[in-house]
């Protein structure tokens, strides 16, 4: 149980939620996520909770705020939760970006760019002599956010509107990269980052159920021919184990 | 059994994840996750997809086979005793299920249920639940094979429940469990085409809470053997409804998906239930229907 502090609409679609968390509870880091209940109390319809990656947290108030986009029916109940209202939520859940000392690219698309927001504010302060190059892309001017928040952060912000993101990244500038948005924007910085030989950390989208790891909804096959729950042993994987350069896509 | 409440199989894997939730010693049993002889990926393509108070499946058993049950979850399972361990075995073969239930012989727990209900597997699986003489015919055949307690998963697809239940009872099933998913059908009005890659797919949760009693209800007037209800249960009341109509005891699947915490609620509520009633056991109101 979480207690809503603020839930905001940042441009057309988009909200920003943050909670207060029991204080003994760990918040999560980078690329961890939370079940969050959209129906009532008591109602089971939806009967799924929708995974959320982690945007922000805040240690000393002890909050953990989402970033959204509303892009169906649960979304749309979350929008409409109002300050003060209680929220269920079940987190963190899986495994996040893990972090090297090293330069690092980061490639958002959207609102998908959300769990890299908390990975550069955790980057620079475990390694604060290390760069870090934020790529964004939107897909019009309307849906344009985070961009101020990154730059009180990277050593660089390129935006793209309209465009493909990762067009815009030189993938040998760097030997490390991050990124979060839809699978086919990821599935082309995957390409990419095969073809240059560089290491690419993705954070898998796939419909979930439990999110826990018991019901086997979201596992994808990997390089050795094993399976891997993304809620689980995910959402983040390294992109060389889950991504198939030779037929250009995701396993499935 | 220290309560009458199981995790269904399927939704709770082989408990490990949930253990890092809440005590599972405190449940009453766990259905592990339906194992087949050699063990399987699954299906391919979307596996979920979300209806009015319930879901629809198609994971298509995808499990870590029989020998890595006996050797490794089996013996995971058993630290959460007195929580009771339950192999649940799907195949595509005859031969699948005995020898299934052969190696499963060298695992220690406590039943076997027997899934002839799975409806995501395209050869096997539910087509051995539909009539009754096929469910006897494989239920006398692992029966004569298994040391353990046998108890038969039942399809709600089956053309007659009843008669396949009083079938498997007489085959030699020492109880039954039902109900495992209603085979239904969603359509992707966009791209023109079905949303699961094997078109059909199992249909749970509380929406099909009402159709799932009124089986369990009639399959209780119809055998001796106990009846471990379920489909859809998601309170204490809910249990509770089953239990009247006869079940000995109740298995929660998705509702866990909901909430984590569904199941020990449900065993809370049970026994206040008792408590306000001033019940010894719940069994007092078993079948007063
Ligand atoms: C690990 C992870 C982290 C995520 N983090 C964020 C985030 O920080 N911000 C954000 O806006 N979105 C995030 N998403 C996507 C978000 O979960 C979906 O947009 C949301 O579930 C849609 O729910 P809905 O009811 O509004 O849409 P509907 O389309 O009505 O949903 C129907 C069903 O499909 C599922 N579903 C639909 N789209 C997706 C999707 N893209 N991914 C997973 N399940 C989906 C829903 O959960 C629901 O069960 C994340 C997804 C994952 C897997
Ligand atoms: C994701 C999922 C996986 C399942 N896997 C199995 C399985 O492996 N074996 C089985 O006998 N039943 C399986 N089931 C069926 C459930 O055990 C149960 O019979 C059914 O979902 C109805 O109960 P519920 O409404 O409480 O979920 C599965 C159900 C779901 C939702
Ligand atoms: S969502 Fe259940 S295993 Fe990943």
């Amino acid at each position: 149980m979480a207690l809503i502090l603020q839930n905001v609409a940042l441009c057309n679609n988009t909200y920003k939620m943050t909670v207060s968390m029991p204080t003994s509870s760990d918040l999560g880091v980078s690329g961890q996520f939370y079940m969050i209940k959209v129906s009532p109390e008591h109602s089971c319809d939806p009967l799924l909770s929708r995974p959320i990656s982690i945007f922000d947290t805040d240690e000393s108030n002890h909050t953990v705020t989402f970033l959204y986009m509303v892009v169906g029916r649960g979304t749309e109940l979350m929008s409409r939760m109002k300050q003060g209202d209680e929220l269920t939520l079940t987190g963190p859940l899986g495994h996040g970006y893990p972090h090297f000392d090293t330069d690092v690219t980061l490639i958002g698309g959207g609102v998908g760019a959300a769990p890299l927001y908390l990975f550069a504010k955790e980057h620079k302060a475990l390694y604060p002599q290390r760069k870090i190059l934020m790529h964004i892309g939107f897909r019009n001017e309307n849906e344009v956010l985070l961009t101020d928040d990154f730059a009180a952060l990277c050593n660089g912000v390129k935006l793209n509107v309209g465009g493909y993101v990762t067009d815009d990244v030189d993938f040998e500038s760097s030997s490390l990269f991050y990124t979060c948005g839809t699978m086919p924007m990821m599935a082309a910085a995957a390409k990419h980052a095969s073809a240059h030989k560089k290491t690419l950390y993705v954070s898998l989208d796939t419909h979930m159920a439990c999110g826990v790891g018991a019901c086997l909804v979201c596992t994808c096959k990997t390089q050795d021919g094993t399976k891997k729950r993304a809620c689980k042993d995910g959402p983040v994987f390294e992109a060389s184990q889950v991504y198939d350069a030779e037929k250009g896509c995701f396993y499935e | 059994m220290q309560n009458p409440v199981i995790a269904a199989s399927g939704t709770f894997g082989f408990g490990a994840e949930y253990a890092e939730f809440f005590d599972v010693k405190k449940l009453g049993g766990i259905s592990g996750k339906g194992l087949t002889l050699q063990g399987s990926q699954g299906n391919s393509g979307m596996r979920i997809h979300e209806t009015p108070a319930g879901i629809m499946n198609s994971i298509g058993l995808e499990n870590p086979g029989v020998r890595h049950f006996v050797e490794i979850e089996s013996k995971k399972m058993r630290e959460y005793s007195p929580c009771i361990s339950i192999a649940n075995l799907g195949g595509h073969s005859e031969h699948d299920y005995t020898e299934g239930a052969r190696m499963l012989n060298d695992a220690d727990i406590d039943i076997l249920e027997l899934n002839i209900s799975c409806p995501n597997v395209k050869c096997g699986g539910m087509a051995y639940g539909i009539l009754p003489e096929t469910a006897a015919d494989i239920t006398r055949k692992v029966k004569a094979v298994t040391r353990h307690p046998l108890m038969v998963k039942l399809s709600p697809n089956a053309h007659d429940i009843q008669a396949v239940a009083k079938a498997v009872e007489d085959a030699g099933a020492d109880a039954v469990s039902l109900v495992n998913t209603f085979l239904g059908l969603a359509i992707d009005t966009a791209r023109k085409a079905p949303v699961f890659n094997n078109i059909n797919a199992g249909v749970s949760g509380p929406c099909i809470m009402p159709i799932a009693l009124c089986m369990v209800h009639k399959v209780c007037k119809s055998v001796k053997i106990p009846v471990v209800g379920l489909g859809g249960i998601r309170t204490a009341d809910d249990a509770l409804q089953f239990i009247m109509a006869g079940a000995t005891a109740v298995q929660v699947g998705t509702s866990t998906f909901a909430d984590p915490y569904a199941m020990l609620k449900i065993i809370d509520g049970l026994e206040k239930y008792c408590t306000e009633q001033g019940l010894s056991n719940i069994s007092q109101v078993r079948g007063i229907i």
